[in-house]
């Protein structure tokens, strides 16, 4: 997903199972944000990104030993930003 | 030669033989096992977050990820029960008789709390370690009934030993109501109703309506009234633990008999608020309570004075207390479903108050402890100045991630258990009670003599830098994005997890030096002796002439 630096997102994140958590984290692994991501609730957050950088995205709850692996690299590109 | 020779006699008999283990009281002897059952569960949770923290640097290979979060969930769970559960309870339940100046209302209530304490910890903690059951303390639901990752039965076992602690400790609380409240046969002492009223603080409150002259003295000494409003918390959050613990008990039992239930016919965020306002009871209640009336009757103690504002002491305390009841949605300021007045109001305002109380008790003590200058440096000094050190360092960095803007990025991070938990529980809960076993070793022991005063100096600096060391360099990880309930393959963080580690390596050592220095003091047999049985009377809490 590419984003410019004017847009605000809105991260609408559903889950039916477990709990979970919805963290974007820079390049330098610094996290930009998290939210919790509660089964049977509306989890969104609406944000604008300031820092031109390619984010992963990551759970930062622990869902059991399975759920370690919940990472999704390089999921946002944001540009634009004044350098 | 015979310097080994008088090393082994000091192994077994303990140092200058002073220590006789015959001459303590039940009481004495049932204190000191709760301080022994409390370190050894100490070491448990010790070297198991050695284990981690190693893990953290290079990937051991014993420790495959069920067995990783098995122990990720067992290792709190130790310490906080095992550990700090056994040594405040077993303190005070000492402590209440020698200030109180009566005997504990029920010897056989506080064995059977030992009893249930000890055997619901062992249950637990070796569930944990053959089925790996880890849905960590925070039993998010619907995770502890996710029987895709967990077997039902090894489940249920897991919650039967969690349920047990806390049936132990429901005794513990209504022992202390009823020792503070009854009188002795064939004694006069104040109705129960007055003692009780003291204890909670409603004769301040009245005191604060009254003329000057008017005012009606405490019946109940301060640190009493500590362990009465901590006494509360710990009845609250042990009734919503083991109502939950029921609950999830039901999903496991009914798996087991081949029916699955629905996990949706629970709200995962009402959930949330109804155990983390339990969970929170201890962690921003009763161990702040606890702690702070500890910190109370150390100064006086170690200083023969008077507390310095008593009346404020025993209001704060009070305040505390309330305090404790509405500050729970601190745990869920990254939650969005979450109102956002609970957020502002409960989350950060209420929360914010925590350095105001916190604040009173430490300058309190200090305050009282520098009426008595020059003091010596005792080891019982020196451990309470590394408790309020430590709660001056991880209250604050409490309050800090209790932001809700701070918050979206220290949640779930290795700032909240670096510098507040690890700072708050090792050094600051764990010096307090390290300074209260030095203080009341010659008490409990009739007289034994500490083996090495250079061990006990070494405990002191190593525990305090380790402590502080691990939380900081974890701190610095969490800042920079190290979450603290995952595993990370990379080395992202390397640096900090070496020093974290080495830090580790310290509390540990400090721990040997420590145990070390006991074991030579008391002396094999005389830990032995401490487990066999005594002939004195139960009432009496020293042998009689000591007093």
């Amino acid at each position: 997903m590419t984003v410019t630096c004017d847009e605000k997102v809105l991260f609408d994140v559903e889950t039916e199972d477990l709990t979970y958590g919805f963290g974007l984290f820079g390049s330098d692994g610094f996290m930009a944000f998290q939210m919790q991501v509660v089964p049977g609730h509306r989890n969104d957050v609406l944000w604008q990104f300031e820092e031109n950088d390619t984010y992963t995205i990551r759970s930062t709850e622990y869902s059991g030993p399975e759920g370690i692996d919940m990472i999704v690299p390089d999921a946002v590109e944001v540009t634009g930003c004044p350098q | 030669m015979s310097a080994v020779m008088t090393f082994r006699q000091t192994l077994i008999d303990g140092n200058e033989r002073a220590f006789r283990p015959h001459t303590l009281t039940p009481m004495q002897k049932l204190t000191l096992r709760y301080v022994i059952v409390g370190l050894v569960f100490y070491g448990f949770s010790a070297i198991e977050g050695m284990i981690m923290r190693l893990n953290a640097v290079e990937q051991l290979p014993l420790i495959t990820t069920d067995r990783y979060f098995g122990i990720l969930t067992a290792h709190p769970l130790v310490g906080i029960f095992g550990s700090s559960y056994m040594l405040v309870i077993g303190a005070f339940s000492f402590v209440m008789p020698f200030l109180m100046k009566k005997p504990l209302w029920s010897f056989r209530a506080a064995v059977a709390t030992w009893w249930l304490i000890t055997v619901g910890v062992l249950v637990f903690w070796a569930d944990g370690f053959l089925t790996h059951y880890a849905p960590l303390y925070t039993l998010y639901w619907p995770l502890p009934a996710d029987f895709t990752q967990f077997r039902p039965l090894g489940g249920a076992i897991f919650i039967t030993g969690i349920a047990l602690v806390m049936v132990g400790t429901a005794l513990f609380v209504v022992n202390v109501f009823k020792t503070i409240t009854y009188t002795p046969r064939g004694e006069e002492g104040p109705p129960a109703k007055t003692l009780l009223g003291d204890a909670l603080g409603f004769r301040g409150i009245a005191n604060l309506f009254r003329r000057r002259e008017a005012r009606k003295d405490h019946v109940v000494p301060l640190p009493i009234a500590a362990i009465a409003r901590g006494a509360v918390d710990m009845a609250l959050n042990t009734t919503v633990i083991l109502f939950t613990g029921v609950l999830i008990l039901i999903y496991m039992v009914a798996e087991l008999f081949g029916t699955s239930l629905k996990t949706t016919a629970i709200d995962a965020l009402l959930y949330k608020n109804w155990f983390w306002w339990g969970l929170d009871l201890i962690a921003d209640g009763l161990v702040l309570i606890f702690v702070a009336g500890t910190w109370y009757l150390l100064a006086t103690l170690i200083t023969g004075k008077r507390l310095f504002m008593e009346n404020f002491a025993r209001a704060a305390l009070l305040v505390e207390m309330v305090v404790s009841w509405t500050v729970w949605s601190h745990h869920l300021l990254s939650d969005q479903g979450q109102p956002e007045i609970l957020k502002i109001g409960s989350g950060e305002l209420v929360t914010a108050f925590e350095l105001i109380t916190q604040g009173l008790a430490f300058f309190i003590t200090l305050a009282t402890l520098w009426s008595a200058r020059p003091l010596k440096m005792t080891n019982e000094l020196k451990f309470l100045l590394g408790g309020l050190l430590g709660f001056a360092l991880a209250v604050p960095a409490g309050i800090m991630q209790a932001d809700v803007g701070l918050n979206r990025i220290l949640h779930n991070t290795q700032w909240v258990v670096g510098p507040h938990v690890h700072v708050a529980v090792l050094v600051g809960l764990t010096m307090t009670l390290y300074s209260a076993i030095y203080l009341l070793l010659p008490i409990l022991t009739n007289g034994a003599k500490l083996w090495s005063q250079k061990l006990a100096t070494f405990h002191f600096w190593a525990h305090l830098v380790g402590g502080i060391g691990m939380g900081a360099f974890m701190g610095m990880a969490g800042l920079q994005g190290m979450l603290r309930r995952t595993i990370y393959t990379e080395d992202e963080y390397l640096p900090y997890m070496v020093l974290a580690a080495i830090s580790g390596a310290l509390l540990l050592a400090a721990l040997a030096a420590f145990l070390i220095n006991i074991v030579m003091t008391v002396g094999l047999k005389g830990a032995l002796g401490i487990f066999q049985r005594s002939d004195l009377d139960r009432k009496e809490l020293v042998p009689a002439g000591t007093a």
